[in-house]
């Protein structure tokens, strides 16, 4: 996976693996009040999903994959405003 | 190449590896004690994750295979089977097939074709599990219903209260195809805490559930703070609604039963409340949970707690989703017995968050759900507080403290090495340049400067070196595993019954020894089991137990690794060995009379040598011994065997710790610089022309009584011109060591002794057997290293 910072936005390309987890956990802690950007993102493992319902991140842009990206909605989808 | 680049298959195989390696180690150690129920359920573990991993990917033959050998497991484990070694074959063949498979998708991406064989496998393995067992392992059914009642009516209340949340349209259209006669199932998958660890991915599997309508992912506890988050503690719960049959859910979830909850969609029960009062209640009860972080730590919790739970509990009611209120009750009093929010919070997230309730619903819980995030950090006092009653949440920090073990592929240590290589190239070149400061520009305090810097640096690339060599230390075990099944399979095959004990699994070596090691020390195996050791007929005949021993030991000495490997068997005969080498034509009748017991017990190590009356599919092609002593030659080492006749064999061998860095001596010889390494060099002598006698054609010395051939160097090597003698008229000869004898290598002149990182001959120079290898000197000039070994021959 590569992550990328763009502003406050977390960019995620291609899979978010299991090891993923604990570096994006690392980088949430510092930086509260962060958005993601899930656009690019090819699956995400249910580890790092967890630490991004953990952080309360408020995601931008849905995987293209309709399944994933109705799942990611079911965990991340919180009352955002923006939806 | 694009399969390997898939991180996870790469994991996947790795851990396969390791995980078959822990199996036969199982099954083998299962077989000598088959009452060892912890080793069993080791070895359920093992498989069982194996097969989790494997169900990651689309291996349809290997998940087959492991499926079925589990279930033949399960029955040994729960007492129904009697382990025995029919079963200990089936299931070690099994492996095989894993291994099989892996190796194909190692080198093509896919696991090859080999369905027949896996049905045929998994058939054999089914026959052996229901032998014993008239209705085997098909749990995955009715599980989930055995269980409690009481957890069921748990999960029923969450049902309800989580349908609630689901958009009345979507309500209204699940009503409707249940009056049309379809079967709505409502599932709750709640995977275990640690399924990370074997290799699980709860969401790939929940997105894999068929026919799902309406899903939510919800926190099984509150989160904590996200500095006491363990990320790998899986803190997640999976509901949906799904359209599909429920046999369809079950054999989706046929490896999980126990983690998940199957229930029938109720129906009729449409909303009763207007979507917007709903929401409204639960922005209420959201804001209630803002209030209740908060309140970390204050000394008014239970009045606060009592009040939000009030409020809560009328929203409820007034929204006509009373159905959750009894586990919010439970979770109140625990809040109350602990002085902590936690539980309440944790029941809120379950239970009001999480919720998609579209368009209308959005604007008015914005600001209600930003608080509990905003606060998060100062939330972390009422998390520690939690921490007393409920272990869970301080399970990160200690977690901590155990060292990680990193795995690293190979090509990375290596390419480290050859960085660190270069940096002793690099730091040769200090020396030559501190020189050039003094001679050449005159300046002598530079160079004592540059001294003073190399003497610096110096120690750093030591420590790297050393440092880098310790990474690279691989236990002998890594070659010895596979002996207890190797000699296992090859005893039964020959009908010998042996007992194999291994001795000092932990020395250490360089991982490139180690490895090469693998490949000469099956041989020898085989040769002793094959050669060494008598049926048991004939060893109770002379006297000694059926059952033979085979010992391989390995320990340390000085700088080298000894292996050695020893049998109770015949032994070997000097005068059968000199008589076969005579008829195979290996040495002349005069050897015949002249050579001594252990020169003929030698004589095994010659090219083409055998012993066996027949060839069997084990040993005795003629490609034996030699072709080990090779091996071990191209390692720097030496091999010696022992034997006595009747009591049994002893083969030693010795190997250098590491190859990285090699002393080499830097001779001159035709003008240019040759490296010997310094392993064989026994002495550097100067020996004046006169003394040199010539016998036949070839020229020898006497040095310390002893009589040692001379061999020219620049003729060794084709260079056309004569050895330079120095001004006595003396020659420089290495007295050099080479398979026990020694020869004295004459040379122009003598330079010094480096340490350098030997590189392998590359490409087509590769086939040059007579050179070691090439290495960069200080000065940027390249050092050819030969080989004396194979120069000499």
């Amino acid at each position: 996976m590569t992550i990328a910072w763009n502003d406050d936005v977390l960019a995620c390309t291609g899979t978010l693996t299991v090891e993923d987890a604990e570096g994006l956990l690392q980088e949430l802690a510092a930086r509260p009040m962060a958005h993601a950007d899930l656009a690019a993102c090819s699956h995400v493992h249910a580890a790092a999903l967890q630490v991004l319902m953990a952080a309360g991140v408020q995601v931008d842009a849905w995987p293209a994959d309709a399944a994933l990206a109705a799942w990611l909605r079911a965990a991340l989808v919180r009352h955002d405003a923006a939806e | 190449m694009n399969h390997l680049s898939n991180p996870v298959l790469q994991q996947f195989l790795l851990e396969s590896r390791d995980a078959l390696e822990g199996i036969s180690g199982s099954l083998l150690a299962l077989e000598r004690d088959p009452g060892d129920t912890a080793l069993m359920d080791a070895l359920f573990r093992i498989v069982h994750t194996l097969k989790g991993n494997c169900g990651l990917f689309d291996f349809p033959d290997m998940f087959r295979v492991i499926h079925v050998a589990e279930d033949l497991m399960t029955a040994v484990r729960e007492g129904r089977l009697a382990y025995d070694r029919g079963m200990a074959d089936a299931l070690l063949d099994a492996m095989d097939f894993v291994a099989l498979q892996l190796d194909g998708i190692e080198a093509d991406g896919v696991p090859g074709a080999h369905g027949p064989a896996s049905v045929q496998l998994a058939a054999r393995l089914r026959a052996l599990s229901e032998d014993g067992a008239g209705h085997a392992a098909t749990a995955s059914g009715d599980a989930p219903e055995a269980a409690g009642a009481a957890c069921t009516d748990a999960r029923s209340a969450r049902m309800e209260a989580a349908l609630a949340l689901a958009p009345a349209q979507l309500r209204r259209d699940w009503d409707e195809a249940a009056a049309s006669g379809a079967t709505l199932h409502w599932v709750e998958y709640a995977p275990e805490a640690e399924c990370f660890y074997k290799g699980e991915d709860p969401l790939y599997q929940a997105m894999q559930l068929p026919g799902v309508l309406w899903q939510r992912v919800v926190p099984v506890e509150a989160w904590p703070a996200l500095s006491e988050l363990d990320p790998y503690r899986c803190n997640l719960l999976f509901q949906a609604v799904t359209d599909a049959p429920r046999a369809a859910i079950d054999e989706h979830f046929r490896y999980v039963p126990e983690q998940v909850w199957i229930g029938v969609l109720p129906t009729g029960a449409a909303p009763a409340a207007e979507p917007e009062l709903v929401a409204e209640a639960f922005a209420i009860v959201r804001a209630q949970g803002a209030a209740l972080w908060n309140s970390a730590g204050a000394t008014w919790v239970p009045g606060r707690l009592l009040a939000a739970v009030a409020t809560i509990r009328g929203c409820m009611k007034a929204v006509g989703r009373g159905a959750a209120l009894d586990e919010l009750e439970r979770c109140a009093a625990e809040a109350l017995a602990c002085g902590s929010a936690a539980p309440v919070l944790s029941w809120i997230e379950r239970h009001a968050q999480g919720t998609d309730l579209g368009e209308d619903g959005a604007s008015v819980q914005a600001d209600a759900h930003e608080a509990p995030a905003a606060v998060a950090p100062g939330a972390s006092g009422a998390q520690s507080g939690a921490a007393d009653a409920e272990p869970k949440f301080g399970r990160r920090a200690d977690d901590q403290g155990g060292g990680r073990v990193l795995k690293v592929e190979q090509a990375k240590v290596d390419r480290l090495m050859n960085l660190i290589g270069e940096m002793v190239v690099a730091r040769n070149g200090l020396p030559y340049l501190a020189a050039r400061a003094e001679e050449h520009y005159g300046v002598r305090d530079l160079s004592r400067e540059i001294k003073a810097q190399h003497a610096v640096i110096n120690r750093i690339v030591e420590e790297m070196q050393d440092a880098i060599m310790q990474v690279r230390m691989t236990p002998v075990s890594f070659v010895f595993q596979r002996f207890p099944r190797l000699v296992r399979d090859i005893a039964h095959r020959l009908g010998k019954e042996v007992e194999l004990v291994l001795q000092g699994e932990n020395t250490e070596a360089d991982k490139n020894v180690i490895e090469a090691l693998a490949d000469p020390l099956v041989h020898i195996v085989r040769n002793a089991l094959d050669h060494g050791l008598e049926s048991p007929e004939k060893r109770l005949a002379a006297g000694k137990p059926a059952c033979g021993r085979l010992l391989i030991a390995a320990f340390q000495e000085a700088d080298r690794v000894v292996i050695e490997v020893s049998d109770d068997g015949r032994g070997i005969d000097p005068a059968a060995i000199r008589r076969k080498a005579y008829a195979n034509g290996l040495i002349d009748e005069a050897a015949l009379e002249r050579l001594g017991d252990q020169e003929s017990v030698n004589l095994v190590f010659l090219p083409g040598f055998s012993t066996a009356e027949q060839v069997s599919d084990l040993s005795g092609r003629g490609v034996g011994m030699d072709a080990v002593r090779s091996a071990i030659d191209r390692l720097g080492g030496t091999v010696s065997l022992a034997s006595t006749p009747g009591q049994g064999t002893r083969l030693r061998l010795s190997l250098p710790l590491s190859m990285a860095v090699t002393s080499v001596m830097v001779v001159e010889s035709g003008g240019m610089q040759v490296g010997i390494p310094m392993e064989m060099v026994v002495e550097t002598v100067r020996i004046p022309a006169d003394t040199v006698h010539a016998i036949k054609q070839h020229r020898a010395a006497v040095l310390r009584g002893r009589i040692v051939p001379l061999r020219s160097l620049n003729e060794l090597l084709a260079l056309d011109r004569p050895q330079r003698h120095n001004e006595q008229d003396e020659m420089a000869t290495l007295v050099l060591r080479v398979h026990g004898q020694y020869i004295g290598l004459v040379i122009d002149d003598f330079r010094e002794v480096v340490e350098v990182i030997l590189k392998p001959m590359a490409g087509i120079l590769n086939s040059l057997a007579a050179y070691a290898g090439s290495a960069l000197l200080g000065d940027g000039s390249v050092l050819m290293v030969i080989n004396p070994k194979e120069l000499l021959q």
